[in-house]
């Protein structure tokens, strides 16, 4: 499905910018006015490492007019494998200042906008907001889930690519996209929530093949100007899977969770579940809210809070699903009271079930289908994300 | 018949890059792969997103369409 450019045009190109960008000029539905909306168009990349350097090269090569850069590391000897922005004289150096250098070498009119220092819940819209496309080529889950979720709260588009060993996976995701028709899907659909430490090895435990993440990045890179000028079929609602030991491409469908994907329908799921815990749903939640003070159930949102900031249901105390699976928020949870947990599509509150069942409280269920059923069947003003 | 592909670590746990598996369920179809490649794929399919049409299967009474195609993918984030 094609969708509208995320970038106005900006002035008319130069006569050097006309002679620079001449191959691009040549390409049906690009043209000048493609290269005049790159040229506006402010791109924000988030770590400046194995992913983000090509991406930042080609961004800069294909003439993007504004590029910020996000990372706290600096260069070190073990990054030159991979991260072809940085050179050996660069080790030591803050990672964007040598990016900023590379950027700048390919072309000295970019504007480049440099974020050093750590992306935290509390930097974070503001760092993005003001760009029309993030691309997160970031190392570790945490900044991931933070990226993603500020993506969503601000509505924009954000390039998503994640390397180890000799595998990869990219994506385009749009949680909030602004215009009808647009698939909208997002980190979360495909990985509710981080995985623990222990449970994902990172490239600095498992090393990763250097000239994956060029393949890797391009495929990024493409994207975001994809995006910029409104051209082609953006990797929306589709998770490209690549094996480079077999030199396979493989492309895996995602829908959002609780809507089906394109392509076969599936069986409607039965609407009372054959299921062993228990659960309520969006109108008996809402009854129960509106029904006498002494029975009404305390609800616990288990997301996270940037999730909650988006839309929540009234009342509802966040405790994230990791204060409850460690077990520190089990003093805060009334035991005379029913408690009914819920996160966005009722994964991770199923989780949560679980943990809260085992530390001994009885009277507890779980929102089937999460914040996004209640949305859909008990207030439909509310935002979807 | 439901088809699974596996990919990464997915792949290297089953042995296999894709198979097929008699399942009306995905608790079904856990039970099946973990009888036929052991407790190294079960570990690993715990943190995997494990997709039937490109949407995720998160509980054990989640349907599945006779011919659907069930996408294994590990997490990880390298960059």
């Amino acid at each position: 499905m094609p969708i509208p450019p995320v970038v106005e045009p900006g002035p008319a190109l130069t006569a050097e910018q006309l002679r620079r960008y001449d191959r691009h000029l040549l390409l049906p539905g690009v043209g000048a006015e493609g290269q005049r909306r790159l040229r506006n168009a402010r791109v924000c990349v988030v770590g400046a490492g194995g992913l983000g350097s090509p991406v930042l090269l080609y961004l800069a090569a294909a003439g993007v007019g504004t590029i910020g850069i996000v990372d706290l590391d600096d260069v070190d000897e073990s990054n030159l494998q991979r991260q072809v922005v940085h050179g050996w004289a660069d080790v030591g150096r803050p990672k964007v200042d040598s990016a900023r250098d590379a950027v700048l070498a390919v072309d000295a009119g970019i504007t480049v906008i440099v974020h050093a220092g750590p992306l935290t819940a509390e930097n974070v819209a503001g760092v993005l907001s003001g760009y029309d496309v993030v691309v997160d080529g970031t190392d570790n889950f945490p900044t991931r889930y933070l990226v993603n979720d500020a993506c969503v709260a601000l509505g924009l588009p954000e390039v998503w690519g994640s390397v180890l060993r000799f595998d990869a996976q990219v994506s385009v995701f749009w949680g909030r996209p602004p215009v009808p028709g647009i698939t909208a899907v997002q980190l979360r659909d495909l990985f509710p929530e981080a995985p623990g430490a222990d449970d994902a090895p990172s490239c600095a435990d498992a090393g990763v093949l250097g000239a994956l993440c060029g393949q890797v990045g391009s495929v990024m890179a493409t994207e975001v100007l994809k995006l910029l000028m409104g051209v082609g079929e953006p990797l929306l609602g589709r998770v490209l899977v690549i094996d480079a030991l077999a030199s396979r491409w493989t492309e895996v469908p995602l829908a959002r969770a609780g809507a089906p994907a394109a392509g076969p329908v599936r069986p409607a799921a039965p609407s009372i579940r054959a299921s062993s815990s228990p659960t309520v749903s969006a109108r008996e939640l809402a009854a129960l809210l509106a029904g006498p003070p002494a029975r009404r159930p305390f609800v616990v949102d288990v997301r996270e809070p940037t999730e909650h900031a988006i839309v929540a249901i009234p009342g509802a105390r966040l405790i994230p699903l990791g204060r409850i699976l460690d077990g520190t928020a089990f003093e805060g949870l009334p035991r005379d009271r029913q408690i009914v947990l819920h996160c966005r599509t009722g994964a991770r509150s199923a989780q949560a079930l679980r943990a809260v069942l085992a530390a001994g409280f009885t009277d507890v269920a779980h929102l089937d289908g999460g914040i996004l059923a209640w949305v859909d069947d008990v207030d439909p003003t509310l935002t979807r994300y | 018949m439901v088809t699974i592909r596996y990919f990464a670590a997915a792949a290297e746990a089953a042995g296999t890059a894709s198979e097929s598996v008699q399942a009306s369920t995905a608790g079904e179809l856990r039970a099946e792969v973990a009888v036929r490649h052991g407790a190294a794929l079960e570990r690993v399919l715990a943190r995997c997103a494990v997709l039937s049409d490109g949407v995720r299967l998160d509980s054990d009474d989640d349907p599945l369409r006779s011919g659907a195609v069930v996408d294994v993918l590990p997490p990880f984030a390298g960059g």
